[in-house]
């Protein structure tokens, strides 16, 4: 028994892969961990890794937000933005989680304006952790 | 006739535009591979995203959200896409005029419009229709963030009952010869019709509860259908151009051939003229 696996971008089809033994994604709710005979589902994804697993090799990626569906052992990853950990540049991710958390230390005031400045950095410094942690599983 | 200078001058003018012409076709050509390999790249992703969001309305009506709302179509917004340039032939003025045609059937008579592209925009401001915004030139890198703002608006005032229907429309590209007109309604969005057949038969589970996803699904969703529309659109036009530029290319070769047929007469008559007069001169002598 094993799983197909299909991630597609808006731009284009990212990956598809036609026997997975598991794939983990990173569900908004938690991580969430598919094996072959998973019931019907569909989830909603943060900025998170994606991993999964053929035999020995695990494979991971960092992906920012998107769906997930599954059934009939057919994994449907529809991800906002997705990169292979090997195209992924470290210390840039590094450099962007720095100053995200620098402009976060600051102040920020209530009004809609700021909020969505706040959501937008904490956002950024989502996906630089996203990234870094895909980066290391390689 | 026309002298054989002005026929000469003629000729070089009908080949500089051919040169024209045929280098228009090239540049389409290229753009129209790297236009259609966009289009592709995201169909998969649209055709997921479809189905994810049938999917998840079959477990919803009408009510429960305010993007189903189906009401009388007083106040009606168009979202046209058509191209910044000319020169494509049919290719924007059988859309605009498809569309007027389809609005006049419906007797809609003041639409706000929101044109993606400079031709829509120079169509419809002759018409009782009204322009509310018009974006020209936008390039390819920012076309996703401007399909964002507008469908953002367009949602909003929907939600907020002040537009009972929003439609989209777009040439739809067929292949490099044809495109076809094609009107959507794009607001309110139809609860899937036919339901979409479910691979497993097991209840779907769903993380957040579907109510939660729903919302931002279906924005994503409407948002989605408006972006690949475009790509669409831009495979479209310049398939449509490169199509009109060849035929404006063998157009001009058949017009210098005549002309150059045209030419040679003209100049044999005048060497005839010239050589009577000759011997006519010689033999007065």
């Amino acid at each position: 028994m094993s799983l197909q696996l299909e991630i597609v971008t808006p731009q284009q089809k990212f990956i598809e892969e036609d026997s997975v033994d598991s794939v983990t994604l990173p569900g908004t709710e938690g991580e969430l961990g598919i094996l072959p005979e998973h019931i019907p589902l569909l989830t909603s994804l943060a900025s998170g890794v994606l991993s999964y697993q053929t035999g020995n090799q695990k494979k991971a990626l960092a992906i920012h937000g998107g769906y997930a569906q599954v059934e009939n052992n057919r994994v449907t990853v529809l991800a906002e933005l997705a990169e292979k950990a090997e195209n992924i540049d470290v210390s840039r991710a590094q450099n962007a989680e720095k100053r995200a958390r620098d402009t976060l230390g600051g102040t920020f005031g209530s009004d809609e304006a700021e909020q969505k400045r706040l959501e937008k950095h904490e956002a950024k410094l989502k996906r630089a952790i996203a990234r870094q942690s895909a980066a290391s599983i390689k | 006739m026309s002298n054989l200078k002005e026929i000469r001058k003629r000729i070089d003018s009908v080949k500089t535009t051919q040169k024209t012409t045929s280098a228009m076709k090239m540049v389409s050509a290229a753009k129209l591979r790297r236009a259609q390999d966009n289009y592709e790249q995201a169909t998969p992703y649209s055709n997921k995203l479809k189905r994810v969001v049938s999917l998840l309305s079959a477990n919803f009506s009408a009510e429960d959200h305010p993007l189903f709302a189906q009401r009388e179509k007083e106040r009606v917004a168009v979202i046209l896409i058509t191209s910044d340039r000319g020169l494509c032939g049919g290719f924007n003025s059988n859309l605009c005029k498809t569309l007027l045609a389809e609005l006049d059937q419906n007797k809609i008579d003041h639409a706000q419009f929101t044109t993606l592209g400079r031709k829509g925009q120079e169509f419809f401001k002759r018409t009782n229709h009204k322009i509310l915004e018009n974006y020209t030139g936008i390039p390819a890198s920012e076309h996703r963030a401007t399909v964002q703002k507008v469908v953002q608006e367009h949602v909003k005032k929907f939600e907020n009952n002040e537009l009972d229907r929003v439609y989209l429309a777009y040439a739809n590209f067929v292949s490099v010869l044809t495109q076809n007109p094609t009107i959507e309604t794009l607001l309110p969005i139809e609860p899937s019709s036919s339901e979409e057949e479910s691979l497993d038969d097991r209840e779907i589970l769903f993380e957040p509860p579907a109510e939660q996803i729903l919302d931002t699904l279906l924005k994503k969703y409407v948002e989605n259908r408006v972006a690949v529309a475009w790509l669409n659109s831009t495979a479209g036009e310049h398939g449509a151009r490169m199509t009109a530029m060849d035929s404006a290319t063998k157009n001009a070769s058949e017009l210098i051939e005549k002309l150059q047929l045209h030419y040679n007469r003209t100049r044999q008559a005048a060497i005839t003229g010239e050589l009577i007069e000759i011997i006519s001169g010689a033999e007065s002598l």
